[in-house]
Protein backbone atom coordinates (compact mmCIF):
# COMPACT_ATOMS: atom_id res chain seq x y z
CA UNK A 1 0.00 0.00 0.00
CA UNK A 2 1.09 3.45 -1.03
CA UNK A 3 1.84 5.12 2.32
CA UNK A 4 2.06 8.48 1.06
CA UNK A 5 -1.40 8.49 0.57
CA UNK A 6 -2.86 10.95 3.42
CA UNK A 7 -5.57 8.98 6.30
CA UNK A 8 -8.87 8.51 5.12
CA UNK A 9 -8.52 9.50 1.62
CA UNK A 10 -8.81 7.43 -1.83
CA UNK A 11 -5.60 6.92 -3.39
CA UNK A 12 -5.41 9.74 -6.33
CA UNK A 13 -4.31 8.26 -9.59
CA UNK A 14 -4.67 9.11 -13.68
CA UNK A 15 -7.96 8.61 -14.33
CA UNK A 16 -9.65 9.43 -10.76
CA UNK A 17 -12.50 11.81 -10.70
CA UNK A 18 -11.25 14.65 -8.04
CA UNK A 19 -14.09 16.39 -6.60
CA UNK A 20 -14.47 20.14 -6.07
CA UNK A 21 -15.29 21.26 -2.67
CA UNK A 22 -19.31 21.01 -3.18
CA UNK A 23 -18.93 17.82 -4.73
CA UNK A 24 -17.05 16.56 -2.07
CA UNK A 25 -19.46 17.68 0.68
CA UNK A 26 -22.69 15.97 -1.53
CA UNK A 27 -20.31 12.84 -1.50
CA UNK A 28 -19.81 12.94 2.49
CA UNK A 29 -23.37 13.98 3.09
CA UNK A 30 -23.97 10.60 1.21
CA UNK A 31 -21.96 9.09 3.40
CA UNK A 32 -22.78 10.49 6.97
CA UNK A 33 -26.68 10.04 5.95
CA UNK A 34 -25.42 5.64 5.46
CA UNK A 35 -24.09 5.92 8.77
CA UNK A 36 -26.99 7.97 10.59
CA UNK A 37 -29.15 5.10 9.07
CA UNK A 38 -27.23 2.19 10.15
CA UNK A 39 -26.59 2.92 13.26
CA UNK A 40 -29.55 5.55 14.52
CA UNK A 41 -32.09 3.72 12.46
CA UNK A 42 -31.38 0.73 11.53
CA UNK A 43 -31.59 -0.55 15.43
CA UNK A 44 -34.99 -0.27 15.87
CA UNK A 45 -35.86 -2.72 13.16
CA UNK A 46 -35.18 -5.36 15.52
CA UNK A 47 -37.37 -4.13 18.27
CA UNK A 48 -40.47 -3.96 16.22
CA UNK A 49 -39.80 -6.88 14.74
CA UNK A 50 -39.08 -9.02 18.54
CA UNK A 51 -41.86 -6.89 20.13
CA UNK A 52 -44.57 -6.24 17.35
CA UNK A 53 -44.08 -8.34 14.78
CA UNK A 54 -42.85 -11.93 15.64
CA UNK A 55 -45.58 -12.36 17.94
CA UNK A 56 -48.46 -11.42 15.44
CA UNK A 57 -46.80 -13.62 13.33
CA UNK A 58 -46.78 -15.80 16.18
CA UNK A 59 -50.43 -15.42 16.83
CA UNK A 60 -51.61 -16.17 13.90
CA UNK A 61 -49.15 -19.05 12.74
CA UNK A 62 -48.99 -20.35 15.87
CA UNK A 63 -45.23 -20.30 16.31
CA UNK A 64 -42.09 -18.21 15.44
CA UNK A 65 -41.02 -17.43 11.93
CA UNK A 66 -38.52 -20.11 11.29
CA UNK A 67 -36.34 -18.56 8.50
CA UNK A 68 -35.83 -14.95 6.76
CA UNK A 69 -39.14 -16.03 4.54
CA UNK A 70 -40.99 -15.85 6.78
CA UNK A 71 -39.31 -13.25 8.51
CA UNK A 72 -39.69 -11.42 5.52
CA UNK A 73 -43.62 -11.93 5.59
CA UNK A 74 -43.94 -11.08 8.89
CA UNK A 75 -42.48 -7.80 8.20
CA UNK A 76 -43.59 -6.82 4.68
CA UNK A 77 -45.97 -4.23 6.65
CA UNK A 78 -43.99 -3.02 8.97
CA UNK A 79 -44.04 1.45 8.75
CA UNK A 80 -40.69 1.39 10.64
CA UNK A 81 -38.98 -1.39 8.71
CA UNK A 82 -40.63 0.52 5.16
CA UNK A 83 -39.43 3.94 5.79
CA UNK A 84 -35.90 2.77 6.61
CA UNK A 85 -35.85 0.54 3.42
CA UNK A 86 -37.01 3.71 1.80
CA UNK A 87 -34.37 5.64 3.16
CA UNK A 88 -31.57 2.88 2.48
CA UNK A 89 -32.35 2.62 -1.31
CA UNK A 90 -32.88 6.44 -1.34
CA UNK A 91 -29.03 6.87 0.18
CA UNK A 92 -27.99 4.30 -2.76
CA UNK A 93 -29.21 6.16 -5.63
CA UNK A 94 -28.14 9.55 -4.16
CA UNK A 95 -24.22 7.95 -3.40
CA UNK A 96 -24.13 7.27 -7.52
CA UNK A 97 -26.01 10.55 -8.15
CA UNK A 98 -23.30 12.61 -6.21
CA UNK A 99 -20.31 10.76 -7.75
CA UNK A 100 -21.94 11.02 -11.67
CA UNK A 101 -21.90 14.88 -11.08
CA UNK A 102 -18.33 15.13 -10.76
CA UNK A 103 -17.42 12.94 -13.22
CA UNK A 104 -19.45 15.21 -16.02
CA UNK A 105 -17.50 17.94 -15.41
CA UNK A 106 -14.12 15.74 -15.98
CA UNK A 107 -15.67 13.33 -18.36
CA UNK A 108 -13.41 14.72 -21.35
CA UNK A 109 -10.08 14.86 -19.75
CA UNK A 110 -10.52 10.90 -18.22
CA UNK A 111 -11.42 10.32 -21.37
CA UNK A 112 -8.42 11.34 -22.66
CA UNK A 113 -6.07 10.06 -19.94
CA UNK A 114 -7.76 6.42 -20.72
CA UNK A 115 -6.80 7.46 -24.14
CA UNK A 116 -3.11 8.45 -23.90
CA UNK A 117 -2.60 5.12 -21.85
CA UNK A 118 -4.02 2.67 -23.98
CA UNK A 119 -2.24 4.12 -27.12
CA UNK A 120 0.80 5.22 -26.17
CA UNK A 121 3.26 2.36 -27.26
CA UNK A 122 3.34 -1.38 -25.76
CA UNK A 123 6.88 -0.79 -25.27
CA UNK A 124 6.08 2.22 -22.45
CA UNK A 125 3.16 0.52 -21.26
CA UNK A 126 3.53 -2.42 -18.29
CA UNK A 127 0.82 -4.04 -18.97
CA UNK A 128 -1.84 -4.00 -21.74
CA UNK A 129 -5.72 -3.71 -22.74
CA UNK A 130 -7.41 -6.01 -24.97
CA UNK A 131 -10.72 -4.72 -26.04
CA UNK A 132 -13.25 -7.34 -28.31
CA UNK A 133 -16.34 -5.40 -29.12
CA UNK A 134 -17.79 -9.11 -30.05
CA UNK A 135 -17.90 -9.89 -26.65
CA UNK A 136 -21.95 -9.68 -25.78
CA UNK A 137 -22.71 -8.03 -22.20
CA UNK A 138 -24.27 -10.99 -20.50
CA UNK A 139 -28.09 -10.74 -19.62
CA UNK A 140 -27.52 -11.03 -15.74
CA UNK A 141 -25.18 -7.83 -15.95
CA UNK A 142 -27.71 -5.84 -17.82
CA UNK A 143 -31.09 -7.05 -17.02
CA UNK A 144 -31.14 -4.49 -14.34
CA UNK A 145 -28.35 -1.47 -13.18
CA UNK A 146 -26.64 -3.95 -10.48
CA UNK A 147 -26.77 -2.02 -7.18
CA UNK A 148 -28.76 0.71 -8.20
CA UNK A 149 -25.45 2.04 -10.75
CA UNK A 150 -26.96 3.71 -13.23
CA UNK A 151 -26.27 2.32 -16.68
CA UNK A 152 -24.43 -0.68 -14.68
CA UNK A 153 -21.07 -1.38 -15.65
CA UNK A 154 -21.93 -1.50 -19.24
CA UNK A 155 -22.83 1.67 -20.54
CA UNK A 156 -21.20 4.02 -22.68
CA UNK A 157 -21.92 7.70 -23.63
CA UNK A 158 -19.41 8.39 -25.87
CA UNK A 159 -16.48 7.01 -27.77
CA UNK A 160 -14.07 5.42 -25.45
CA UNK A 161 -15.89 5.98 -22.48
CA UNK A 162 -14.73 5.53 -18.97
CA UNK A 163 -17.43 6.91 -17.21
CA UNK A 164 -18.49 3.39 -15.45
CA UNK A 165 -15.26 2.87 -14.27
CA UNK A 166 -15.01 6.05 -12.83
CA UNK A 167 -18.12 5.62 -11.11
CA UNK A 168 -17.93 2.24 -9.58
CA UNK A 169 -14.16 3.33 -8.25
CA UNK A 170 -15.66 6.39 -6.95
CA UNK A 171 -18.90 5.18 -5.81
CA UNK A 172 -17.24 2.44 -3.79
CA UNK A 173 -15.17 4.11 -2.21
CA UNK A 174 -17.54 6.42 -1.02
CA UNK A 175 -19.98 3.72 -0.45
CA UNK A 176 -17.53 1.59 1.93
CA UNK A 177 -16.82 4.76 3.61
CA UNK A 178 -12.90 4.10 3.19
CA UNK A 179 -13.35 0.84 4.79
CA UNK A 180 -11.85 -1.12 1.96
CA UNK A 181 -8.62 0.90 2.00
CA UNK A 182 -7.26 3.57 -0.30
CA UNK A 183 -7.45 1.33 -3.34
CA UNK A 184 -10.69 -0.39 -2.53
CA UNK A 185 -8.39 -3.43 -2.06
CA UNK A 186 -9.44 -5.29 1.09
CA UNK A 187 -11.49 -8.42 -0.30
CA UNK A 188 -8.20 -8.56 -2.60
CA UNK A 189 -5.68 -8.33 -0.13
CA UNK A 190 -7.81 -10.35 2.06
CA UNK A 191 -8.03 -13.25 -0.16
CA UNK A 192 -3.93 -12.85 -1.39
CA UNK A 193 -3.32 -13.43 1.89
CA UNK A 194 -5.45 -16.14 2.89
CA UNK A 195 -4.15 -17.81 -0.08
CA UNK A 196 -0.12 -17.33 0.86
CA UNK A 197 -1.30 -19.07 4.50
CA UNK A 198 -3.06 -22.05 2.95
CA UNK A 199 -0.74 -22.79 0.11
CA UNK A 200 2.46 -21.38 1.17
CA UNK A 201 4.19 -23.72 -1.17
CA UNK A 202 2.76 -22.30 -4.12
CA UNK A 203 4.15 -19.22 -6.34
CA UNK A 204 1.94 -18.20 -9.13
CA UNK A 205 3.15 -18.22 -12.04
CA UNK A 206 -0.21 -16.43 -13.51
CA UNK A 207 -3.27 -15.03 -12.11
CA UNK A 208 -6.20 -14.42 -13.74
CA UNK A 209 -8.81 -12.17 -12.49
CA UNK A 210 -12.66 -12.50 -13.08
CA UNK A 211 -15.30 -9.90 -13.83
CA UNK A 212 -12.23 -7.51 -12.66
CA UNK A 213 -14.05 -4.57 -13.25
CA UNK A 214 -11.44 -1.57 -12.30
CA UNK A 215 -9.37 -4.27 -10.73
CA UNK A 216 -8.95 -3.00 -7.24
CA UNK A 217 -9.16 -6.48 -6.40
CA UNK A 218 -6.64 -7.64 -9.44
CA UNK A 219 -4.18 -5.04 -8.36
CA UNK A 220 -4.08 -6.32 -4.86
CA UNK A 221 -2.52 -9.87 -5.83
CA UNK A 222 0.04 -7.53 -8.36
CA UNK A 223 1.51 -6.27 -4.78
CA UNK A 224 1.28 -9.87 -3.03
CA UNK A 225 2.95 -11.42 -6.12
CA UNK A 226 4.96 -9.06 -7.98
CA UNK A 227 6.75 -12.15 -9.87
CA UNK A 228 3.50 -13.23 -11.28
CA UNK A 229 1.78 -12.32 -14.33
CA UNK A 230 -1.72 -11.22 -13.38
CA UNK A 231 -4.44 -10.64 -16.09
CA UNK A 232 -7.77 -9.80 -15.68
CA UNK A 233 -10.81 -10.08 -17.40
CA UNK A 234 -14.32 -8.61 -17.73
CA UNK A 235 -17.53 -8.08 -20.37
CA UNK A 236 -17.41 -4.62 -19.86
CA UNK A 237 -15.13 -2.32 -22.25
CA UNK A 238 -16.14 1.01 -20.03
CA UNK A 239 -14.39 -0.56 -16.70
CA UNK A 240 -11.81 -2.41 -18.41
CA UNK A 241 -10.36 0.99 -19.89
CA UNK A 242 -10.31 2.71 -16.69
CA UNK A 243 -8.78 0.15 -15.21
CA UNK A 244 -6.01 -0.32 -17.52
CA UNK A 245 -5.48 4.03 -17.29
CA UNK A 246 -5.55 3.23 -13.50
CA UNK A 247 -3.08 0.83 -13.24
CA UNK A 248 -0.32 2.00 -15.68
CA UNK A 249 -0.85 5.37 -13.46
CA UNK A 250 -0.40 3.56 -10.52
CA UNK A 251 2.68 1.72 -11.81
CA UNK A 252 1.05 -1.97 -11.98
CA UNK A 253 1.38 -4.27 -14.41
CA UNK A 254 -1.63 -5.95 -15.20
CA UNK A 255 -2.63 -7.49 -18.70
CA UNK A 256 -6.50 -6.32 -18.83
CA UNK A 257 -9.02 -8.01 -21.74
CA UNK A 258 -12.82 -8.19 -22.66
CA UNK A 259 -13.64 -11.42 -22.01
CA UNK A 260 -16.81 -13.49 -20.76
CA UNK A 261 -15.20 -15.88 -17.46
CA UNK A 262 -17.83 -18.19 -18.92
CA UNK A 263 -15.91 -19.10 -21.46
CA UNK A 264 -12.23 -17.45 -22.35
CA UNK A 265 -9.42 -17.87 -25.03
CA UNK A 266 -7.34 -18.48 -22.88
CA UNK A 267 -5.46 -21.74 -23.36
CA UNK A 268 -5.78 -25.19 -20.66
CA UNK A 269 -3.71 -24.71 -17.77
CA UNK A 270 -2.69 -21.51 -18.38
CA UNK A 271 -3.06 -20.09 -14.66
CA UNK A 272 -2.31 -21.32 -11.44
CA UNK A 273 -4.31 -18.87 -9.73
CA UNK A 274 -8.10 -18.16 -11.22
CA UNK A 275 -9.48 -16.12 -8.67
CA UNK A 276 -12.51 -13.71 -8.36
CA UNK A 277 -14.06 -10.82 -5.55
CA UNK A 278 -17.79 -9.88 -5.52
CA UNK A 279 -18.12 -11.54 -8.89
CA UNK A 280 -20.08 -14.56 -7.88
CA UNK A 281 -22.70 -12.95 -6.40
CA UNK A 282 -23.84 -10.81 -9.48
CA UNK A 283 -23.57 -13.46 -12.16
CA UNK A 284 -26.21 -16.51 -12.52
CA UNK A 285 -27.04 -19.97 -11.81
CA UNK A 286 -26.31 -21.12 -15.42
CA UNK A 287 -23.60 -18.92 -15.49
CA UNK A 288 -22.07 -20.08 -12.23
CA UNK A 289 -21.54 -23.63 -13.60
CA UNK A 290 -20.20 -22.73 -16.75
CA UNK A 291 -17.86 -20.51 -15.04
CA UNK A 292 -16.59 -22.90 -12.66
CA UNK A 293 -15.81 -25.61 -15.39
CA UNK A 294 -13.77 -22.92 -17.01
CA UNK A 295 -12.08 -22.31 -14.41
CA UNK A 296 -11.28 -26.08 -14.05
CA UNK A 297 -10.03 -26.16 -17.35
CA UNK A 298 -7.61 -22.89 -16.88
CA UNK A 299 -5.82 -24.10 -14.07
CA UNK A 300 -2.47 -26.00 -13.90
CA UNK A 301 -2.10 -28.97 -12.11
CA UNK A 302 -1.78 -27.95 -8.43
CA UNK A 303 -3.48 -24.44 -9.34
CA UNK A 304 -6.33 -22.88 -7.05
CA UNK A 305 -9.45 -21.38 -7.75
CA UNK A 306 -10.73 -19.21 -5.07
CA UNK A 307 -13.81 -16.83 -5.18
CA UNK A 308 -13.93 -14.38 -2.29
CA UNK A 309 -17.61 -12.83 -1.22
CA UNK A 310 -19.61 -11.55 2.01
CA UNK A 311 -20.34 -14.29 4.06
CA UNK A 312 -23.17 -16.90 3.24
CA UNK A 313 -26.39 -16.96 5.11
CA UNK A 314 -25.97 -20.19 6.18
CA UNK A 315 -25.74 -19.94 10.28
CA UNK A 316 -27.34 -16.43 10.41
CA UNK A 317 -30.59 -16.52 12.82
CA UNK A 318 -33.44 -15.68 10.45
CA UNK A 319 -33.88 -11.99 11.39
CA UNK A 320 -30.44 -11.15 10.86
CA UNK A 321 -30.60 -13.52 7.54
CA UNK A 322 -33.70 -11.37 6.57
CA UNK A 323 -31.69 -8.07 7.08
CA UNK A 324 -28.62 -9.49 5.26
CA UNK A 325 -31.15 -10.07 2.19
CA UNK A 326 -32.44 -6.75 1.87
CA UNK A 327 -30.07 -6.21 -1.10
CA UNK A 328 -31.73 -8.62 -3.05
CA UNK A 329 -35.04 -6.96 -3.04
CA UNK A 330 -33.76 -3.45 -2.25
CA UNK A 331 -30.56 -2.88 -4.16
CA UNK A 332 -30.87 -4.53 -7.60
CA UNK A 333 -28.90 -7.88 -6.52
CA UNK A 334 -31.10 -10.25 -8.14
CA UNK A 335 -28.39 -13.40 -7.31
CA UNK A 336 -27.63 -12.05 -3.96
CA UNK A 337 -30.02 -14.54 -2.21
CA UNK A 338 -29.25 -17.57 -4.03
CA UNK A 339 -25.38 -17.00 -4.73
CA UNK A 340 -25.25 -16.22 -0.43
CA UNK A 341 -26.78 -20.20 -0.57
CA UNK A 342 -24.83 -22.03 -2.72
CA UNK A 343 -22.61 -25.54 -1.34
CA UNK A 344 -18.98 -24.91 -2.62
CA UNK A 345 -18.71 -28.94 -2.29
CA UNK A 346 -21.19 -29.21 -4.15
CA UNK A 347 -20.22 -26.46 -6.93
CA UNK A 348 -16.94 -27.52 -7.30
CA UNK A 349 -17.71 -31.09 -7.32
CA UNK A 350 -19.78 -30.58 -10.06
CA UNK A 351 -16.92 -28.33 -12.49
CA UNK A 352 -14.69 -31.53 -12.28
CA UNK A 353 -12.61 -30.57 -8.89
CA UNK A 354 -12.28 -33.44 -5.97
CA UNK A 355 -14.93 -33.43 -3.39
CA UNK A 356 -11.74 -33.20 -0.68
CA UNK A 357 -9.76 -30.64 -2.65
CA UNK A 358 -12.49 -28.31 -1.62
CA UNK A 359 -12.42 -25.00 0.85
CA UNK A 360 -13.64 -22.51 2.19
CA UNK A 361 -12.67 -19.49 5.21
CA UNK A 362 -14.10 -16.62 6.70
CA UNK A 363 -10.88 -14.55 7.07
CA UNK A 364 -11.06 -11.37 8.84
CA UNK A 365 -10.81 -8.57 6.28
CA UNK A 366 -6.81 -7.88 6.24
CA UNK A 367 -7.45 -3.94 5.76
CA UNK A 368 -9.32 -3.80 9.24
CA UNK A 369 -7.33 -5.70 10.91
CA UNK A 370 -3.82 -3.93 9.55
CA UNK A 371 -5.46 -0.43 9.38
CA UNK A 372 -8.68 1.21 10.12
CA UNK A 373 -10.37 1.57 13.42
CA UNK A 374 -13.29 -1.56 13.05
CA UNK A 375 -15.54 1.77 14.11
CA UNK A 376 -18.26 2.20 11.35
CA UNK A 377 -20.71 0.03 9.71
CA UNK A 378 -22.05 -0.35 6.30
CA UNK A 379 -25.32 -0.65 7.43
CA UNK A 380 -27.73 -2.26 9.02
CA UNK A 381 -28.18 -5.34 7.89
CA UNK A 382 -24.08 -6.12 8.79
CA UNK A 383 -24.32 -8.41 12.02
CA UNK A 384 -21.88 -10.60 13.41
CA UNK A 385 -19.23 -7.65 15.42
CA UNK A 386 -16.17 -8.76 13.35
CA UNK A 387 -15.66 -7.82 9.56
CA UNK A 388 -14.80 -10.68 7.08
CA UNK A 389 -15.07 -11.89 4.13
CA UNK A 390 -16.07 -15.27 2.97
CA UNK A 391 -13.49 -17.43 0.76
CA UNK A 392 -14.12 -20.73 -1.03
CA UNK A 393 -12.59 -22.62 -3.96
CA UNK A 394 -11.00 -25.73 -4.92
CA UNK A 395 -7.08 -26.78 -5.92
CA UNK A 396 -6.72 -29.03 -8.81
CA UNK A 397 -4.77 -31.94 -7.94
CA UNK A 398 -1.09 -31.78 -9.10
CA UNK B 1 -22.74 20.98 -19.18
CA UNK B 2 -22.31 20.79 -22.71
CA UNK B 3 -20.72 17.34 -22.02
CA UNK B 4 -22.54 13.57 -22.25
CA UNK B 5 -24.65 13.46 -19.81
CA UNK B 6 -24.92 10.21 -17.66
CA UNK B 7 -28.34 8.23 -16.98
CA UNK B 8 -29.48 9.06 -13.79
CA UNK B 9 -31.95 6.17 -13.02
CA UNK B 10 -31.32 3.05 -12.32
CA UNK B 11 -32.65 0.20 -14.60
CA UNK B 12 -35.09 -1.96 -12.86
CA UNK B 13 -38.31 -1.71 -10.89
CA UNK B 14 -38.64 0.06 -7.23
CA UNK B 15 -40.48 -1.66 -4.56
CA UNK B 16 -43.11 0.16 -3.35
CA UNK B 17 -42.94 0.96 0.45
CA UNK B 18 -45.63 3.10 1.13
CA UNK B 19 -49.29 2.69 0.37
CA UNK B 20 -49.28 6.07 -0.88
CA UNK B 21 -46.58 6.30 -3.55
CA UNK B 22 -46.26 9.96 -3.39
CA UNK B 23 -44.79 9.78 0.24
CA UNK B 24 -42.07 8.14 -1.15
CA UNK B 25 -41.70 11.04 -3.47
CA UNK B 26 -42.28 13.72 -0.56
CA UNK B 27 -39.54 11.64 1.22
CA UNK B 28 -36.84 11.28 -1.47
CA UNK B 29 -37.09 15.29 -2.28
CA UNK B 30 -36.94 16.36 2.02
CA UNK B 31 -34.05 13.99 2.15
CA UNK B 32 -32.43 15.67 -1.37
CA UNK B 33 -33.21 19.05 0.44
CA UNK B 34 -31.00 18.36 3.32
CA UNK B 35 -28.38 16.72 1.09
CA UNK B 36 -28.10 20.43 -0.31
CA UNK B 37 -28.72 22.00 3.00
CA UNK B 38 -25.49 20.05 4.28
CA UNK B 39 -23.36 20.64 1.64
CA UNK B 40 -24.03 25.04 1.66
CA UNK B 41 -22.99 24.43 5.36
CA UNK B 42 -19.45 22.71 4.67
CA UNK B 43 -19.14 25.49 1.68
CA UNK B 44 -19.59 28.30 4.23
CA UNK B 45 -17.45 26.68 6.32
CA UNK B 46 -14.78 26.58 4.44
CA UNK B 47 -15.29 30.45 3.36
CA UNK B 48 -15.01 30.63 7.57
CA UNK B 49 -11.75 28.68 7.44
CA UNK B 50 -10.36 30.42 4.87
CA UNK B 51 -11.18 34.02 6.39
CA UNK B 52 -9.30 32.51 9.94
CA UNK B 53 -6.15 31.71 7.96
CA UNK B 54 -6.27 35.15 6.44
CA UNK B 55 -6.19 33.51 2.80
CA UNK B 56 -8.39 35.09 -0.07
CA UNK B 57 -12.14 34.12 -0.18
CA UNK B 58 -12.39 33.46 -3.88
CA UNK B 59 -14.46 30.86 -5.47
CA UNK B 60 -11.73 29.12 -7.13
CA UNK B 61 -10.20 28.56 -3.56
CA UNK B 62 -13.70 27.47 -2.54
CA UNK B 63 -13.95 24.85 -4.88
CA UNK B 64 -10.60 23.58 -4.27
CA UNK B 65 -9.99 23.43 -0.49
CA UNK B 66 -9.66 20.13 0.31
CA UNK B 67 -10.82 19.13 3.88
CA UNK B 68 -7.88 17.54 5.61
CA UNK B 69 -8.92 14.30 8.73
CA UNK B 70 -9.09 16.91 11.03
CA UNK B 71 -12.10 19.25 9.23
CA UNK B 72 -13.53 16.21 8.00
CA UNK B 73 -14.16 15.08 11.63
CA UNK B 74 -15.88 17.83 12.52
CA UNK B 75 -17.65 18.13 9.74
CA UNK B 76 -18.87 14.29 10.47
CA UNK B 77 -19.97 15.45 13.68
CA UNK B 78 -22.10 18.25 12.55
CA UNK B 79 -23.57 16.34 10.07
CA UNK B 80 -24.79 13.41 12.53
CA UNK B 81 -26.36 16.28 15.26
CA UNK B 82 -28.48 17.75 11.75
CA UNK B 83 -29.54 14.81 10.62
CA UNK B 84 -30.65 13.66 14.58
CA UNK B 85 -32.59 17.06 13.70
CA UNK B 86 -33.90 15.78 10.43
CA UNK B 87 -35.05 12.35 11.44
CA UNK B 88 -36.31 13.49 14.83
CA UNK B 89 -39.50 11.74 14.44
CA UNK B 90 -37.79 8.19 13.95
CA UNK B 91 -35.67 8.35 16.51
CA UNK B 92 -38.63 9.26 19.19
CA UNK B 93 -40.15 5.72 17.39
CA UNK B 94 -37.15 3.97 17.99
CA UNK B 95 -37.02 5.26 21.26
CA UNK B 96 -40.61 4.06 22.08
CA UNK B 97 -39.94 0.83 20.24
CA UNK B 98 -37.13 0.31 22.70
CA UNK B 99 -38.85 0.94 25.47
CA UNK B 100 -41.88 -1.50 24.52
CA UNK B 101 -41.92 -4.74 26.99
CA UNK B 102 -40.83 -8.22 24.81
CA UNK B 103 -42.73 -10.31 24.57
CA UNK B 104 -42.72 -13.07 27.88
CA UNK B 105 -40.15 -15.61 27.92
CA UNK B 106 -42.78 -18.46 28.39
CA UNK B 107 -44.58 -17.71 25.49
CA UNK B 108 -41.26 -17.53 23.05
CA UNK B 109 -40.56 -21.08 24.19
CA UNK B 110 -44.09 -21.85 23.58
CA UNK B 111 -44.03 -20.70 20.18
CA UNK B 112 -40.42 -22.12 19.21
CA UNK B 113 -41.78 -25.21 20.46
CA UNK B 114 -44.47 -24.94 18.10
CA UNK B 115 -47.30 -24.94 21.25
C1 LIG C 1 -19.00 -6.29 -8.45
S1 LIG C 1 -18.06 -6.28 -9.89
C2 LIG C 1 -16.52 -7.02 -9.36
C3 LIG C 1 -15.66 -6.15 -8.52
C4 LIG C 1 -14.18 -6.40 -8.60
N1 LIG C 1 -13.81 -7.78 -8.76
C5 LIG C 1 -13.54 -5.82 -7.36
O1 LIG C 1 -12.95 -6.57 -6.59
O2 LIG C 1 -13.65 -4.63 -7.16
C6 LIG C 1 -18.68 -7.54 -11.01
C7 LIG C 1 -18.04 -7.46 -12.39
O3 LIG C 1 -18.19 -8.70 -13.05
C8 LIG C 1 -18.36 -8.45 -14.43
N2 LIG C 1 -18.94 -9.66 -15.02
C9 LIG C 1 -20.15 -10.18 -14.78
N3 LIG C 1 -20.31 -11.34 -15.47
C10 LIG C 1 -19.15 -11.55 -16.15
C11 LIG C 1 -18.69 -12.58 -17.00
N4 LIG C 1 -19.46 -13.63 -17.32
N5 LIG C 1 -17.45 -12.49 -17.50
C12 LIG C 1 -16.65 -11.44 -17.18
N6 LIG C 1 -17.03 -10.44 -16.38
C13 LIG C 1 -18.27 -10.48 -15.87
C14 LIG C 1 -19.22 -7.22 -14.46
O4 LIG C 1 -19.12 -6.57 -15.72
C15 LIG C 1 -18.63 -6.41 -13.30
O5 LIG C 1 -17.63 -5.56 -13.76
Amino acid sequence: MNQSVAAGEQEKHAVLPVPTGDEFARQEFVKSLKYHLSTRVAPGIRDSYEKRRAPEFQSRAGRLPQNRREVREAMSADPYFRMWSALERGSQEMLWNSVQVSIERQLPDLVAAAQAAAESPAAQQLGSLTLDPSVATPGYVSAVDIHLMPGGYYTEVCPGDVAAGALYDRGVYVYANGRMGPRNADPGDTAAAFFRQRFPDLAPRRVLDLGCTVGNSTLAWVDAFPDAEVHGIDTCAPVLRYAHARAESLGQRVHYAQQNAERTNFPDGHFDVVMSCLFVHETSRKALSRILREAWRLLAPGGVMLHTETPPYGALPPFDAFMFDWDTRNNNEPFWAASHELDPRAECEAAGFPRDAVFEASPLSHYSTTQSKPKRVFKGGEVGGGWRWYVWGARKPG
Amino acid sequence: MNGPQLPRGAKGDAPAYFDDPEVGKVLAMVVALAGEMAVMRDRFDTVERLLDAGEPVTREAIARFSPGEDVRTERDAWRQQFLSIVFRVLHEERERLAREPAPKYEDVVRGVEGG
